[in-house]
């Protein structure tokens, strides 16, 4: 099944959520890169942390935001309680909407019918969406694990294994919501519907003016050419 | 026309007892359509009458409620890849991605089919002057369509399944579209052509189905339809139109000072003999339009007015 129409799927889906991939790939790598980098510059000495963990462990406000601290005097630690959650859920947002739009929206706005009348099935198109989206989640996952290898794992503060523990944390959420997304599309009639709260644009879908068979033909068959009885998107 | 009845990969659509209903409501119903190799048929009906209904089925883009349908022997819905293989699509929207180029929509329509004829698509780039540098967003209606015709026609499949492809064509672009399905017809391709364009139909095709509120109520050549039809003969003369005593089938309007219209169902002669001692000064016979075919077709119990969509 993984013929040219497919693969012509996956990278057109690809090219489609490339330039907003890029943008949240860039704001994880830099709130990665300022928390480890900072904190690491911030408290370099085992005292130094030993005293913000003191300090910061008992605040309830940040407990409230961030979650409770589990071992604030290394990088790892601090960035799990820092930044971890931020990320999936940033990551988890942009995976739910981005499958969305590249299933319900596609759909929407009729593109899905060339798609599908071309050399691939139905499933198979749906695949080939679902794969784009996983070769995304695997991107930002090298990505961050990159960054982490290069700035944590290298200057001793992480294992190689505490940083791939603490990416796919970040991205494991990331794929189940688009799952959900995936989800929500084929059960969900349009794109406004398949997405959470309430749809603040509508969808893309084009209405069709159709011109009337002549001039002398509408006016001979007044009453009888339904206006807007188009079965395009009927269904 | 004479066509084969045998099954069999020639036949490039053909339908069974096809319908679709959406819950309540019969999109289509018991449809029996047979498109051969070589042919173009010209698919008509007003918005609604269920022509994208029918295409969508014969795509295998939905499930038959009932019947099937079946593209080379292959049943759309069953096995669509292999059905696809041979078939190319024009959407009547030209839907088409935004932040693509000309270009890359063609490339990306050529991939989705899985091939190409390159030299041919270029000399329809050239036919339909088309530039595909700009990105889709940026096209006309117009343009889009072309990005679709080129697409299909250059894959140069057996099936080619086109829904209203001609709207928002210039009258230019559209004498080029036609010069296009000559060719495709001539290579032995089948033209399925749905259109509410009707001398764009009478022009190309060599079979008419007429669609109605979801059954096709004619079908047939446009001399088979024709004979079904009135044909319209227009007399003038030399003073006030005498009174005739009118032939069956025949029923007279007045055009004007001196001339009638007499709308004659079935042979003329009689007609012409009614008119033969009468002064007779000018007499225009023809065969009606397509047009005036398909109004008859509309007209008949649908006499309620209201207004054209």
């Amino acid at each position: 099944m993984w013929g040219q129409p497919a693969r012509a799927v996956v990278r057109h889906a690809l090219r489609g959520e490339r330039v907003r991939l890029s943008v949240i790939a860039l704001i994880a790598v830099l709130y990665t890169l300022a928390n480890v980098i900072g904190y690491a510059q911030a408290y370099p000495t085992p005292a130094s942390r030993e005293q913000f963990a003191r300090a910061f462990s008992d605040n309830i406000a940040l407990r409230l935001f961030y979650g409770v601290p589990h071992d604030l005097t290394t990088v790892g630690g601090f960035f799990e309680f820092r930044a971890m959650g931020m990320l999936a859920i940033l990551a988890s947002a942009w995976a739910l909407f981005a499958a969305i739009r590249a299933l319900r929206g596609e759909e929407d706005a009729g593109c899905y019918e060339l798609i599908l009348s071309g050399v691939i099935g139905r499933g198979g198109a749906v695949v080939a969406v679902l794969a784009a989206l996983a070769i995304e989640c695997a991107v930002l996952f090298a990505l961050l694990l990159v960054v982490l290898l290069v700035f944590a794992v290298a200057a001793g503060d992480m294992t190689t294994a505490q940083a791939a523990m603490v990416v796919a944390a970040i991205v494991g959420p990331a794929a189940a919501f688009a799952a959900v997304g995936a989800l929500a599309s084929q059960l969900a009639p349009t794109r406004r519907a398949a997405r959470p709260g309430p749809g603040s644009r509508s969808p893309r879908r084009c209405s069709s003016a159709s011109s009337p068979i002549s001039a002398t033909a509408s006016a001979g068959c007044a009453g009888s050419l339904r206006s807007g009885g188009s079965s395009r998107c009927g269904r | 026309m004479s066509r084969a009845a045998g099954h069999g990969d020639d036949v490039a659509i053909r339908t069974s007892e096809l319908g679709k209903r959406y819950g309540a409501t019969v999109a289509l119903a018991g449809l029996d359509l047979a498109v051969s190799a070589g042919e173009v048929y010209g698919y008509l009906g007003p918005n609604g009458a269920g022509k994208t209904t029918t295409i969508r089925l014969v795509l295998g883009l939905q499930r038959p409620s009932e019947g099937s349908a079946a593209v080379f022997g292959i049943d759309a819905w069953r096995d669509p890849v292999q059905a696809h293989r041979r078939v190319a699509f024009v959407a009547g929207e030209p839907m088409l991605w935004p932040a693509l180029t000309g270009r890359e929509s063609l490339e990306f329509l050529a991939r989705l089919r899985g091939g190409v004829d390159e030299a041919y698509r270029g000399t329809l780039i050239d036919r339909f002057e088309f530039d595909a540098r700009k990105r889709v967003r940026d096209y006309s209606k117009g343009n889009r369509q072309k990005i679709q015709l080129i697409a299909a026609f250059a894959a140069r499949p057996d099936l080619l399944v086109l829904d209203e492809p001609t709207s928002g064509l210039d009258p230019l672009m559209e004498a080029a579209f036609r010069d296009t399905v000559a060719e495709a017809r001539s290579a032995g391709q089948a033209v399925f052509l749905s259109s509410h364009i009707l001398s764009e139909v009478e022009a190309l095709c060599d079979r008419v189905g007429i669609l109605r509120e979801g059954r096709l109520v004619e079908e047939g050549t446009l001399a088979d339809l024709r004979h079904l039809a009135t044909r319209v003969v227009e007399a003038t003369f030399d003073g006030p139109p005498p009174d005739l005593v009118l032939p069956d089938g025949v029923t007279s309007t007045p055009v004007g000072e001196n001339a009638v219209r007499f709308d004659v169902r079935g042979p003329v002669g009689p007609l012409i003999d009614r008119l033969a001692g009468t002064g007779v000064v000018a007499l225009v016979s023809r065969e009606p339009s397509l047009e005036e075919l398909f109004l008859a077709h509309y007209d008949r119990g649908r006499e309620r007015v209201g207004t054209a969509g």
